[in-house]
């Protein structure tokens, strides 16, 4: 790209840019703060009536195309009218999990008697809308809970009881779910105003030449950023170790071809959909690439439909890349997503070396917890964070989610408090990251010790693969899951596993550390 | 009577008021961040000689505690805590700083992994105690901080917001080995929260009593800390109030509704750089020039910040009461006509157009944080009060606002004030303004 992509060269106001992408920014923020305060954790958009990105927030962009995708596919079905609220938590209609509920309201103009103007979106997550059934590994969507497509919930004033009903049937609680849904029509709805409002303040014309202005911004400083890579072909390829039921190991292909402007992803070559839950749906792949891409670019950028007009994904129907119904999607979220990061980090390597840190961990070291008692059940899904790798400047970081999600973990006091279990010691796994010239970061070592009698399902990847090092640096250990049982001191390890644990059993993780970067310089021999 | 002192001591300037009943004294003095005490001494110099300041009595307020926290200028301080949980700081929540970016940086610690200590005790989630706090453990533990030279302690068990005995007795045992010490439990939130409280305060301790033994050398006997924290006087039903202190280096906000009042400092400030990225956006903030090197307008840094641009807009009046420092016009120039070419602006409109971002910025984070604004009186005080209340009042839609006829001092005045009389009414003479336009003939245009 030649020349400086000047917002003023456009004619555009630079000042009424930045104005309005802070307000932008100011409704989103307050769109999350007044759902947190009331306890519900949200991802939110802003779409335009083409469904085209405006404006998005939350800690995890894995989420990110999935508010264009399931607004797509809404309109396709559902003529939506004023004050009608759609749900879906559909991954096979762009959604990411069907633990995630995506709401979708219009924005309605006031000059002109209802008319659209917006779509305002909100992604609410509740793990405990995912089956907790766990007598045997997923191997289809069905087994990971109740799809629901998208759907009207209300009629524009109460909500629909049946879809409470189906979404509860596996034991959550309706009334959490109609309070979180209610949050989030409320929430839609205060944004929608402050949207028209917004609109109302800058007219009509003036704020619809500069959105389109944020989203050329956008594209700009995303293809700034990506220009830095020389024209070519770069590939290369990185594995799942299994799928959880079919032990072989799954294949993530990735060939990145740049010539000018264009920036292309394929992963023609990725194994196919597997039957276990490891198959990330277009929606989770492209937003695994989004992060990778975006992290190039140093400005803080709005995140819109421009930014990721800067590149193409070809992600072949029916790999795990982009899996088909009924192909089993959980953790394909939490695991194979960060493989797509890990390979994307290799590709990259190749077309500038030196530029990219050696590989993270690379996983979420997913464990799901089942309580089932008297008092009643209880779900829990833990992750973990890992060590990351090492750059050309930087020692790699100790356990921490290196890449993609950004949710802060629950606290210790908060899982005791919560759960029937005891931490028994939670620390940097020492040594665990790859020595080199610059060290990987440590893993995270972490015990439970069990109340009560449970079942847990472990889904973390990367236990006997490691995250390689790069210019002579030593790869970082692999991550570890030991259940000590109480009564017979044996210890059960394995990849990927479902067990009952006993009253007294300890479950120890210990995650994986990040790669080392170049060679370790050995001390002279006296 | 004898002389009652306010100061601020901050790091880019010192403010103080002084009164012996008869006379009342304002003075002002740059300051550095690594050299507070020594900026405030030299103020003292421009009261009369009569002055005694042995008989004089203090009331301060320093960024001392926020340097201190921000420069990582603590003193060696350990951190105790339950035995498998040594490495509680360093793990935190498990996030990045950042969303985006390749390498999640390491966020560096006041406490490093070296003088963080597990003790072998365990108190349960419903605050029961599951392994007590043994006695020969806490002399094994007080050979490691003599070892380690520590001076300050943080501890922080798990789940001691539910029992705090085992933090107490250890407490005791540290105190009556002379450390500072500073339990987690008083404060709120789960263990990283209170950990992290814990530790920022058990590491400035010692500094802040230095600070305070640095004041007695000056030969002050009497000194007493303004705190910042908000008054919790209900505001009237349906109503809420707001009281912005507006000084070069720091906007802060006291706001009280009918359910609670809070008190922060904004993080848009005059301090903030304002620029414009390859991509042709411009920006105020979020970096920020500190003291360190200071504004262009004061001869010192390079990069534009907001303060800057009112120095450029002529609104900056600091000679009167401020002699030693001189504005300089023609460095801001130098500056902003370049910035000013790219937009295709001339410099006059250029920084009017920031400076219009820059309040629409910082209106939007005081209503973020206050939540919705109920207000339709807002107070300005502070040295910017009379040139930024008006166009902040206008983003915030508010209806009237007042600032004080001494508005630079309003808060070292305000507490002056409050000491003498023991009432916390700030009913000195105020300027009004109303819709925009000042009482008394006077106009702010902006």
């Amino acid at each position: 790209m030649k020349g400086r992509p000047l917002i003023s060269k456009s004619g555009a106001d630079p000042f009424q840019i930045a104005s309005l992408r802070g307000r932008l920014d100011d409704l989103l923020l307050g769109f999350r703060s007044f759902a947190l305060d009331k306890g519900v954790e949200v991802h939110a958009a802003l779409l335009d009536i083409k469904g085209d990105l405006i404006n998005v927030a939350g800690p995890n962009p894995l989420h990110y195309p999935a508010f264009e995708a399931c607004v797509k596919a809404a309109k396709k079905y559902i003529q939506l009218k004023h004050g009608e609220t759609i749900i879906t938590n559909d991954p096979y209609s762009g959604n990411t999990r069907l633990c995630d509920l995506m709401l979708i309201q219009g924005a309605y103009g006031k000059s002109q008697a209802n008319e659209l103007r917006y779509y305002v979106a909100v992604q609410i997550t509740f793990e405990g809308l995912l089956n907790k059934d766990l007598s045997k590994i997923f191997t289809s969507v069905e087994d990971e809970g109740y799809r629901i497509p998208p759907s009207l919930l209300d009629d524009g004033s109460r909500i629909n009881s049946e879809i409470v009903k189906y979404l509860c049937q596996k034991g959550m609680n309706a009334d959490q779910i109609t309070s979180a849904l209610e949050v989030g029509r409320e929430t839609l709805r205060k944004v929608g105003h402050g949207l028209i409002a917004l609109e109302q303040s800058l007219g009509r014309e003036k704020i619809s030449k500069n959105l389109e202005e944020l989203k050329k911004y956008s594209e700009a400083m995303m293809r700034r950023a990506l220009h830095e890579i020389p024209d070519g072909e770069y590939s290369a390829h990185d594995v799942l170790e299994n799928d959880g039921v079919d032990k072989l190991p799954v294949r993530i292909q990735c060939q990145l071809t740049v010539h000018g402007e264009n920036i292309l992803l394929s992963f023609s070559g990725s194994t196919k959909q597997v039957k276990g839950p490891f198959n990330c749906n277009h929606t989770q792949t492209l937003g695994a690439c989004f992060w990778f891409l975006r992290s190039l670019v140093k400005a803080d950028i709005p995140i819109n439909a421009g930014a990721f007009k800067a590149f193409s994904i070809e992600a072949p129907d029916g790999t795990v890349v982009n899996a088909k119904y009924p192909a089993p999607l959980l953790g394909g979220y939490y695991e194979t997503s960060k493989r797509i990061v890990d390979t994307l980090c290799l590709v990259l390597n190749k077309a500038l070396p030196s530029h990219f840190p050696a590989q993270n961990g690379g996983s979420s070291n997913i464990a799901l917890f089942l309580f089932e008692s008297s008092a009643g059940t209880k779900f829990l899904v833990d992750t973990l964070g890992c060590g990351t790798g090492a750059s050309k400047y930087f020692n790699g970081r100790d356990c921490v989610h290196g890449e993609l999600h950004n949710t802060p973990a629950r606290s210790v006091e908060a899982l005791e408090t919560e759960f029937p279990l005891q931490v028994t010691h939670s620390g940097i796994r020492e040594s665990s990251g790859g020595d080199g010239k610059l060290n990987g970061g440590n893993g995270l070592t972490r015990g439970y010790r069990f109340l009560e009698p449970i079942r847990v399902m472990m889904l973390s990847d990367r236990k006997n693969t490691k995250a390689r090092g790069l210019y002579g640096g030593v790869s970082g250990l692999n991550g570890e899951s030991m259940l000590v049982r109480h009564a017979d001191k044996k210890k059960i390890q394995n990849e990927k596993w479902l067990s009952d644990v006993d009253k007294g059993d300890t479950l120890i993780i210990n995650t994986p550390g990040g790669g080392g970067w170049g060679k370790k310089e050995e001390p002279e021999k006296e | 009577m004898s002389w009652q002192i306010a100061a601020d001591i901050r790091e880019m300037f010192v403010d103080i008021v002084a009164t012996d009943g008869s006379q009342t004294i304002f003075g002002r003095n740059v300051n550095r961040k690594d050299q507070l005490i020594s900026g405030f001494a030299e103020a003292l110099s421009l009261l009369p000689p009569d002055f005694k300041v042995s008989e004089a009595s203090l009331l301060f307020k320093t960024d001392y505690d926020k340097i201190a926290l921000r420069e990582h200028w603590g003193s060696h301080t350990a951190f105790l805590t339950t035995e498998g949980f040594e490495n509680l700081l360093e793990i935190g929540d498990q996030t990045r700083a950042n969303l985006f970016g390749l390498s999640a940086e390491k966020v560096p610690q006041l406490i490093s992994r070296d003088f963080s200590f597990g003790v072998t005790e365990r108190t349960r989630a419903d605050g029961s105690v599951e392994v007590g706090l043994d006695e020969k453990e806490i002399d094994f533990v007080l050979s490691k901080l003599e070892i380690a030279e520590v001076k300050s302690v943080a501890v922080c068990f798990l789940h001691s917001n539910k029992n705090p005995e085992h933090e107490n007795q250890l407490a005791n045992k540290l105190k009556e080995k002379g450390y500072e010490v500073v339990c987690s439990h008083p404060y709120p939130g789960d263990e990283r929260a209170r950990a992290q409280k814990a530790c920022s305060m058990a590491f400035v301790l010692p500094g802040e009593k230095a600070f305070l033994e640095e004041l007695q050398k000056i030969g002050f006997t009497k000194t007493s800390l303004i705190q910042n924290e908000a008054k919790s006087e209900g505001a009237q039903k349906g109503n809420s109030s707001m009281t912005i202190e507006f000084l070069e280096d720091r906007i802060c906000v006291r706001h009280s509704s009918e359910r609670s009042t809070s008190y922060f400092e904004t993080r848009i400030s005059p301090l903030n750089e304002v620029s414009i990225d390859e991509g042709g956006l411009v920006h105020v903030g979020p970096g920020r020039i500190e003291s360190e090197p200071g504004p262009v307008a004061f001869g010192k840094g390079i990069n534009l910040s907001v303060l800057d641009l009112i120095a450029f807009s002529g609104k900056l009046k600091i000679g009167g009461v401020f002699p030693r420092l001189k504005v300089d016009l023609n460095r801001v120039s130098k500056q902003l006509v370049p910035l000013a070419k790219q937009l295709q602006l001339d410099p006059e409109t250029c920084a009017k157009k920031y400076l219009v971002l820059f309040y629409e910025k910082l209106a939007s984070e005081i209503i973020g944080r206050v939540g919705s604004l109920n207000t339709t009186h807002l107070e300005g005080l502070g040295w910017l009060a009379l040139i930024m209340a008006n166009p902040l009042a206008k983003n915030l839609g508010v209806r009237k606002l007042t600032v004080p006829s001494q508005s630079g001092w309003g808060t070292l005045l305000a507490a002056l004030k409050a000491k003498s009389t023991g009432n916390t009414s700030q009913s000195w003479g105020s300027l009004e303004f109303e819709n925009g336009s000042l009482s008394e003939g006077k106009t702010l245009d902006f």
